[in-house]
């Protein structure tokens, strides 16, 4: 088979040894890459992950890129890290694009997985078959970015790509992430944290091999096809003001979530819109390895933040500015350079600082738990010093925050759980739970916790093509359709950005056939997408999750919407129910959402149908 | 929302109401194509929302339904979406909405997510 | 050929954003593969906005071709240089002599790699496939016209019209 480089590297931390393992025909056709590979290792390298600390040197760090990764393939050039999330306690996972993944695939190795934990300090270095553990003491302390700098500088080619984690990492930050190429990041559940709990400070790689390619003629016509189509209408919203044009648009349909998702407008939308970004802030539009989209809007901040510079999406831009009050985009920008540098997701801290700001005013956390920070919303000030602590673990409030909202919020109790907003530990994004509920549905049936990247099901509710204020027994469908498709698109690895321009999940087939040389067709690459899906499920029971874990926080149920255009919408909990068992009867599942014995041997997961599956 | 500005955001309301009038916000491309925020048209009573839409295009001089529909008619929910009164619009049936005095519409890019 | 009508491929650096997609084409171009080391154009990115592509600029003159102590370089009227696979040994004197940096040595075959604007091709695919038509294949001229035009507008943009 071609794409693939057809091994992967294993590193044993503790022992500081080496070893090469086979990537097998039936892996491939069954499991894609990326997600699907990360599902299926890291389901059998943990057989009991219930027993496992995600910090202890038990848990494993697995990396993974895709067949299409260092070929050509349209936004195609990405990688995928895998662990039991020190943030959620389940299936733990993120990716990452940039050229890291080519340089991988193109050394030579589709993989590496790292066991056990470094005496001291370290990092690896791949260059080609060449593979070194460093020592990293030089390296501990420093930024993300000052990291890649000083490995370029210390292995004497700019050529090498890095991916580290900064001091967050390392002091096992919940939120911690892992950065490649300053502005890309394996960003959700914690990964850096499992990386510092290694002692593994970065990844450095240098490939110089051909990636080979079954059908490379045909490759390249295809993806001159592809690329075509990605300057058409169906990704214009990326190229020009990036994904914060969703900022007006989401605050005109009342789900742009604000001051800790207490509401769905913000008053101040204007000033930190994509529109306005673009004309004020964006210096330069980059893309990653591969990309003919190019969404990626690098701001200048101005004014008392002159100097900070950072890549800012809609993401970051709505849990650090409406989401913790803020409407100035220089505060934001910097705020962004603060995660980016010292390593954590801005999603979920943005989300936690919300969370402490709503507790402050509420009088739940004093001025003295707070360090004395006025951790008022919209307190510019006080959000970047919360930042800067949270990432460092500085202080009481450093160390609380650090910990993530679902444990932040258990910690101080006093009624704050109720408005601590996540599924299953890993922090809400900004989609508005109430406003839009196919949404919601997604989110908290997602296998990583709540998340906005596992169906798209807010697709249906803003393209109005369901009654978004309510749920119903359909809804089911619409995100187990989604899953199953995105778990395809994570697994092959390609952006989601693109999914406008493919056609038909047949596409994705001759896309995998093209590259690979195994023959696949539409329904057959949709059926490893469930496989794949399931397979992660199987992992998360075995952690303990089930229908009780599937639910959105207390705040959808019990606190309507205040704003104009969406007063009163809340989600009902019959509504939701209902929506649920919809979803589980599609999945094949339990109505306590437990895979069943006939779903998983159906998709040829005998292993789990025994140790995981229930009768029907 | 400060109490004052959401007063006159009623009494706008209730203007457009009596002039027999809808506001029409932009937002994204839209602003570039209108080079404004906003516009006002003149409805009468009630119209569908592709007549509106068609009006927009003689008042602006370019075909705005192109925007949403594409030239077979099909709707390009990847590009642009219509919220009227808050609500995302089905863009499959445009000429089914009616539009009143006093309500209030978006031409928007449609959403961005999901990397 | 006269010098001047020479086309050169040039890089709006407005345009390009560093997504190597012309590394990639030039690699399966150049020698049917996929493997942005091999190349003949490099993506130049200095954090945090600086993205170029550049290439062979068919230099008046080549210090790359006076520099080769085999005489395994020769520049074509046509502006492009030819590499004398048969000559070349590999010492790397021309790679490190290119004021560009855009001459390599091949990975497997360590003989000197030049862009030959895809002579085979009829036309540079960086070109073709650059998907932001940052990359173009002008004569310097035509190149220069459109920076003045660029310089110009943007200058009046902020002065005369004063709509910045």
């Amino acid at each position: 088979m071609k794409g693939y480089a057809g091994k992967y590297l294993t590193v044993d931390l503790t022992r500081g040894k080496t070893s090469i393992g086979r990537v097998e025909e039936s892996m491939a056709i069954n499991y894609i890459g990326g997600y699907g590979f990360g599902a299926r290792t890291l389901y059998d390298m943990l057989p009991n992950p219930a027993q496992i600390d995600p910090l202890s040197p038990e848990n494993v760090l697995i990396w993974w890129t895709g067949p299409l990764a260092g070929t050509i393939s349209t936004a195609g050039n990405k990688y995928s890290v895998f662990a039991k999330s020190p943030l959620t306690g389940i299936f733990g996972f993120g990716i990452s694009s940039g050229l890291f993944a080519s340089e991988l695939k193109s050394a030579g190795w589709d993989g590496i997985f790292f066991t056990g934990r470094s005496e001291k300090p370290s990092y690896l270095m791949i260059d080609d078959d060449n593979v070194e553990l460093r020592d990293a003491s030089h390296l501990w302390g420093r930024t993300t970015w000052e990291t890649e700098e000083m490995i370029k500088e210390e292995l004497g080619d700019e050529s090498f790509t890095v991916a580290s984690i900064g001091p967050a990492g390392e002091k096992m930050v919940r939120l911690a992430n892992i950065t490649n190429e300053r502005n890309r990041q394996v960003g959700r559940c914690g990964l850096g944290a499992v990386m510092g709990s290694k002692n593994l400070k970065a990844v450095a790689v240098r490939g110089t091999k051909d990636v080979e390619v079954f059908d490379i003629e045909g490759l390249v016509r295809f993806i001159a096809d592809l690329n075509e189509r990605c300057q058409g209408p169906a990704t214009e919203k990326y190229r020009i003001y990036g994904t914060p044009a969703n900022i007006l648009v989401h605050n005109k349909l009342g789900c742009l979530p604000s001051y800790n998702f207490q509401r769905g407008t913000f008053e101040y939308a204007e000033e930190v819109s994509g529109e306005m970004m673009l004309k004020t802030h964006v210096k330069k539009i980059i893309a990653c390895a591969g990309c003919p989209i190019a969404c990626d809007h690098v701001n200048q901040a101005r004014e008392a933040y002159e100097g900070a510079t950072s890549s800012v999406d809609y993401e970051s831009l709505a849990l650090l500015g409406p989401n913790c009050g803020i409407g100035n985009l220089d505060i934001i920008t910097k705020a962004v350079e603060i995660c980016d540098t010292l390593g954590v997701d801005t999603i979920s801290a943005g989300n936690v600082i919300g969370w402490a700001m709503e507790c402050y005013e509420k009088g739940i956390l004093s001025k003295d738990e707070t360090d004395g920070i006025d951790l008022r919303f919209g307190n510019g000030e006080a959000l970047l010093e919360a930042l800067k602590r949270l990432c460092l673990k500085e202080g009481k409030l450093g160390s609380l925050l650090a910990e993530g909202v679902r444990r932040a919020s258990q910690i101080v109790g006093r009624g704050s759980e109720k408005f601590a907003m996540h599924c299953k530990g890993l922090e809400w994004a900004a989609y508005e739970l109430r406003s839009l509920q196919t949404s919601t549905l997604g989110f908290a049936v997602s296998n990583r916790g709540a998340d906005y990247l596992r169906s798209g099901s807010y697709q249906v509710d803003v393209k109005g093509q369901v009654d978004r204020l309510r749920l119903d027994r359909s809804r089911g469908k619409i995100v187990y359709d989604g899953e199953n498709i995105y778990a395809i698109i994570d697994s092959l690895i390609i952006c989601k950005f693109t999914r406008g321009i493919f056609k038909s999940v047949d596409e994705f087939a001759k896309l995998y056939t093209l590259v690979t040389g195994l023959s696949m067709t539409g329904d057959q690459i949709i059926k490893a997408g469930e496989r794949i899906h399931n397979l992660a499920r199987c992992f998360n029971v075995k952690c303990g999750i089930s229908r009780k874990d599937d639910y959105p926080p207390p705040r959808a149920f019990e606190d309507p919407l205040p704003d104009d255009v969406v007063k009163g919408a809340v989600i009902k909990r019959e509504e939701y129910d209902e929506a649920l068992d919809g979803y589980y009867e599609c999945r094949g599942w339990s109505r306590d959402g437990i895979p069943t014995k006939r779903k998983l041997l159906e998709l040829g997961l005998n292993k789990e149908a025994e140790e995981v599956g229930v009768e029907a | 929302m400060l109490s004052g500005e959401k007063s006159l955001l009623t009494h706008h309301r209730v203007v457009l109401l009596e002039l027999g009038e809808v506001q029409v916000e932009f937002i994204g491309r839209f602003r570039e194509l209108f080079k404004s925020k906003n516009t006002i048209i003149e409805v009468g009573s009630e119209i569908s929302l592709l007549s509106l839409l068609k009006k927009l295009s003689e008042k602006a001089g370019f075909d705005v339904v192109s925007h949403f529909l594409g030239s077979s008619g099909e709707p390009m929910e990847e590009y642009s979406l219509i919220i009227l009164n808050g609500k995302a619009v089905n863009l499959r049936r445009l000429s089914e909405y009616v539009v009143k005095p006093g309500d209030r519409v978006v031409l928007s890019p449609s959403v961005a997510g999901g990397g | 050929m006269e010098s001047r009508l020479r086309k050169v491929i040039v890089c709006d650096p407005d345009k390009c954003n560093g997504c190597r997609i012309c590394e990639y084409i030039c690699s399966y171009a150049s020698e049917g593969v996929m493997n942005i080391k091999k190349s003949r154009m490099r993506v130049v990115r200095i954090e945090p906005f600086l993205n170029v592509a550049v290439t062979c600029r068919k230099c008046e003159d080549p210090v790359c071709v006076k520099a080769c102590p085999r005489d395994a370089l020769k520049q074509k009227p046509n502006g492009v240089i030819v590499v004398d696979e048969n000559k070349c040994n590999g010492c790397g004197w021309c790679v490190e002599t290119c004021p560009f940096g855009v001459i390599r040595l091949h990975l497997d075959k360590r003989k000197a790699i030049i862009c030959d604007y895809c002579e085979k091709n009829g036309f540079p695919q960086c070109v073709e496939y650059c998907p932001k038509e940052a990359l173009k294949y002008v004569t310097l001229d035509q190149a220069a016209r459109e920076s003045s035009k660029k310089a110009v507008k943007l200058l009046m943009e902020e002065t005369v019209i004063g709509s910045k």
